[in-house]
């Protein structure tokens, strides 16, 4: 076929459309609204997921994390955790750290709400005691001032590292604080650093934080009391070995139900799973209103059909075949589609535009070449019956018909 | 070679039998200028829809140059009609969305074929019959002649070798009829097989052959 007949199909098509624009534009809703909604659960999948991975992406996806109690992939168990009486000890940490795939072991010892006090200012945040390792595995950054480092460690130095809030709470601005002194359960502490403001909705709040050395506090004798390790194996490769010596070395001291190992990147998959279930849910009801659509969009083209006998009968006469006269109907029914497909994109994109501050949303390629193909797929599914009509009449009758 | 061969055409309504066409038999040859005469409703439409392999007969044989034509497939018979066979109506039966090249090249674009000088030749058809500068307009813009004119330059884009016109002049008034009646001629003179459909005595006495219908049955 030359170039031209398809050019003439297309064209012949969209006039079609056009001619009729009330009732195209009525169809097209059908199918407006179902990849609308498609399009905006696919953009609302895509957007959690990528928030989520990006979450754990700042992890790293060489960690492992050790908690107190038993966490066996049920999510709600981890308040579970936290209520158990169960620590680690320093010397765990210590055999932990002669493991060859270990490569970073932080211990992390945690008291939740503590009143932080800078002269009459005063503010409840998290203690976190840890070692220097903490900073690199928790990926801060330094606003102002820096971290605590291991000589700090070594000599039980009473310094503090401050999370964003806590600092902008105690002090009138935060990039003052390096230099002044905080008093954290009786202790006294040098600030020697500001962490940026981390955001987002992370399970520890980072921002409300005061860090210090653990030899800094020895009256609640962290050394004996960490609740969380922080591991980070020498590369990806090694991670599922270093988490069998893990649960081997901890094992010859504790029960089972003592502690956990947790692969982040297992957590990232226990929540997509949930959640692409709920997804292929919503998206079931997307499918629903494009049926919907769909059945719009034929009962158009039987319209269209019927009202163009006449021109299907000429069209025969002068040498169309019958698949000529299909293809021309089927065009029709794909654009019709495809028309509802376009303004439903706009509008969702629309909509992602003004949610996006306040909720992940996202449309990518893959969604839109989905809205594409669903579209042209229920042009083509529910055009082939009214085209096969078409192309079924006899020329004669067609003809003769007035 | 157009021929039928006690050909009957039988609509069935309410279980009673309705003869358009009774037991024709008749041979065209190549080159002929046939004229079909018959009162409303005698079956002449029937017999060039038959003849020209738009339409069946119930009983009877139809050959096309030797074919046998009911072995003959959906698109073959689509083929023969596209590129041996021009038609031209008495209602024009121009697609009115589509402009007047449109409605010319449409049979072209059916061919299937690819003719690097395609726009040329149409443009030379229009040009011979004096409607050249409608190329770009509608058919409802243009007059009744004029749109005949189109249907004519349609019929011939292909180069077809048979040419049926029924009732040609049908909805023109007769200085345009003759206009068109003489163009027809002229193909015919050209060495195309013309066949007519007139109720008009004095056109069709200036056909070469006559075939009369009476209530379906071959008179003459
Ligand atoms: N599809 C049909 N069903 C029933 N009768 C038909 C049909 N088509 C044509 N006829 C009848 O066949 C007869 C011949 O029709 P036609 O060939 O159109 O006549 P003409 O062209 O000579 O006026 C007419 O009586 C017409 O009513
Ligand atoms: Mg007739």
């Amino acid at each position: 076929m030359s170039e031209g007949y398809y050019i003439l199909l297309v064209k012949t098509a969209v006039q079609s459309i056009f001619r009729a624009k009330l009732r195209s534009f009525l169809t097209a809703l059908g199918i407006m609204i179902g990849v609308m909604s498609v399009v905006l659960l696919m953009a609302f999948g895509l957007g959690i997921k990528n928030y989520i991975s990006d979450q754990f992406q700042e992890l790293g996806s060489n960690i492992l994390y050790v908690v107190v109690g038993k966490i066996d992939g049920n999510l709600a168990a981890g308040s579970r955790a936290l209520a158990s009486n169960f620590r680690f000890k320093l010397r765990d940490v210590a055999s932990l750290r002669r493991l060859p795939e270990a490569e970073v072991v932080v211990p992390i010892y945690l008291q939740p709400r503590v009143k932080i006090q800078s002269g009459k200012n005063s503010f409840y945040g998290d203690l976190v005691l840890s070692d220097d390792g903490l900073y690199k595995a928790y990926n801060y950054q330094n606003f102002v001032g820096k971290f605590f480092d291991e000589s700090d460690l070594r000599g039980r130095e009473k310094v503090a590292y401050l999370g964003w809030n806590t600092a902008a709470e105690l002090f009138d601005s935060p990039a003052e604080a390096v230099g002044k002194t905080v008093v954290v359960e009786g202790v006294r502490l040098r600030v020697i650093g500001v962490a940026k403001e981390k955001g987002g909705g992370s399970a520890s709040d980072f921002d409300n934080n005061v860090v210090a050395p653990y030899t800094a506090f020895p009256q609640l004798d962290p050394e004996n009391n960490f609740y969380f390790i922080y591991l980070r194996a020498v590369s990806e490769t090694q991670l599922n070995s270093l988490k069998n010596r893990v649960i081997a070395v901890l094992s010859r001291n504790y029960d089972a139900d003592d502690f956990s190992v947790i692969e982040p990147t297992e957590m990232l998959n226990a929540v997509l799973n949930i959640f692409s279930f709920v997804n292929i849910g919503l998206v079931g009801i997307g499918a629903i209103s494009l049926v919907v659509g769909g059945v719009g969009v034929m009962n158009v083209m039987y319209m269209a059909v019927t009202e163009r006998i006449k021109e299907i009968g000429i069209r025969r006469a002068i040498g169309a075949k019958k698949n000529d006269i299909l293809l021309q109907f089927l065009v029709e029914s794909i654009i019709l589609s495809l028309f509802g497909a376009v303004i439903g994109l706009v509008l969702a994109y629309i909509v992602v535009l003004l949610i996006k501050p306040y909720f992940a949303a996202e449309i990518d390629l893959t969604i839109v070449g989905t809205a594409f193909g669903v579209s042209t797929a229920i042009g083509i599914f529910f055009g082939s019956a009214p085209a096969r009509r078409a192309a079924n009449l006899e020329p004669v009758s067609a003809i003769r018909y007035e | 070679m157009i021929k039928v061969s006690s050909i009957s055409k039988i609509y069935t309504t309410d279980n009673i039998k309705f003869y358009a066409l009774k037991d024709i038999s008749l041979t065209i040859e190549k080159g002929e200028y046939v004229a079909v005469l018959g009162a409303s409703g005698s079956g002449k439409s029937t017999l060039m829809h038959i003849m020209g392999l738009l339409d069946k007969p119930s009983i009877g044989a139809v050959y096309f140059e030797k074919n046998l034509t009911t072995k003959l497939s959906d698109n073959q018979l689509s083929e023969i009609r596209n590129k041996k066979i021009g038609f031209v109506f008495q209602q024009f039966n121009l697609i009115n969305r589509l402009t007047v090249y449109e409605n010319v090249a449409l049979p072209y674009f059916y061919s299937g074929r690819k003719d690097s000088k395609i726009k040329q030749r149409i443009l030379n058809l229009l040009e011979d019959l004096q409607i050249k500068e409608k190329e770009n307009k509608y058919p409802n813009q243009l007059s009744g002649g004029q749109q005949q004119r189109v249907a004519i330059a349609r019929a011939l884009i292909m180069e077809p070798d048979y040419i049926f016109a029924d009732e040609p002049t049908g909805n023109l008034d007769s200085k345009t009829g003759k206009e068109i009646i003489s163009i027809l001629e002229s193909l015919n003179k050209k060495g195309k097989t013309l066949i007519v459909v007139t109720h008009d005595k004095s056109l069709a006495d200036r056909a070469k052959r006559k075939i009369v219908l009476q209530d379906g049955r071959l008179l003459s």
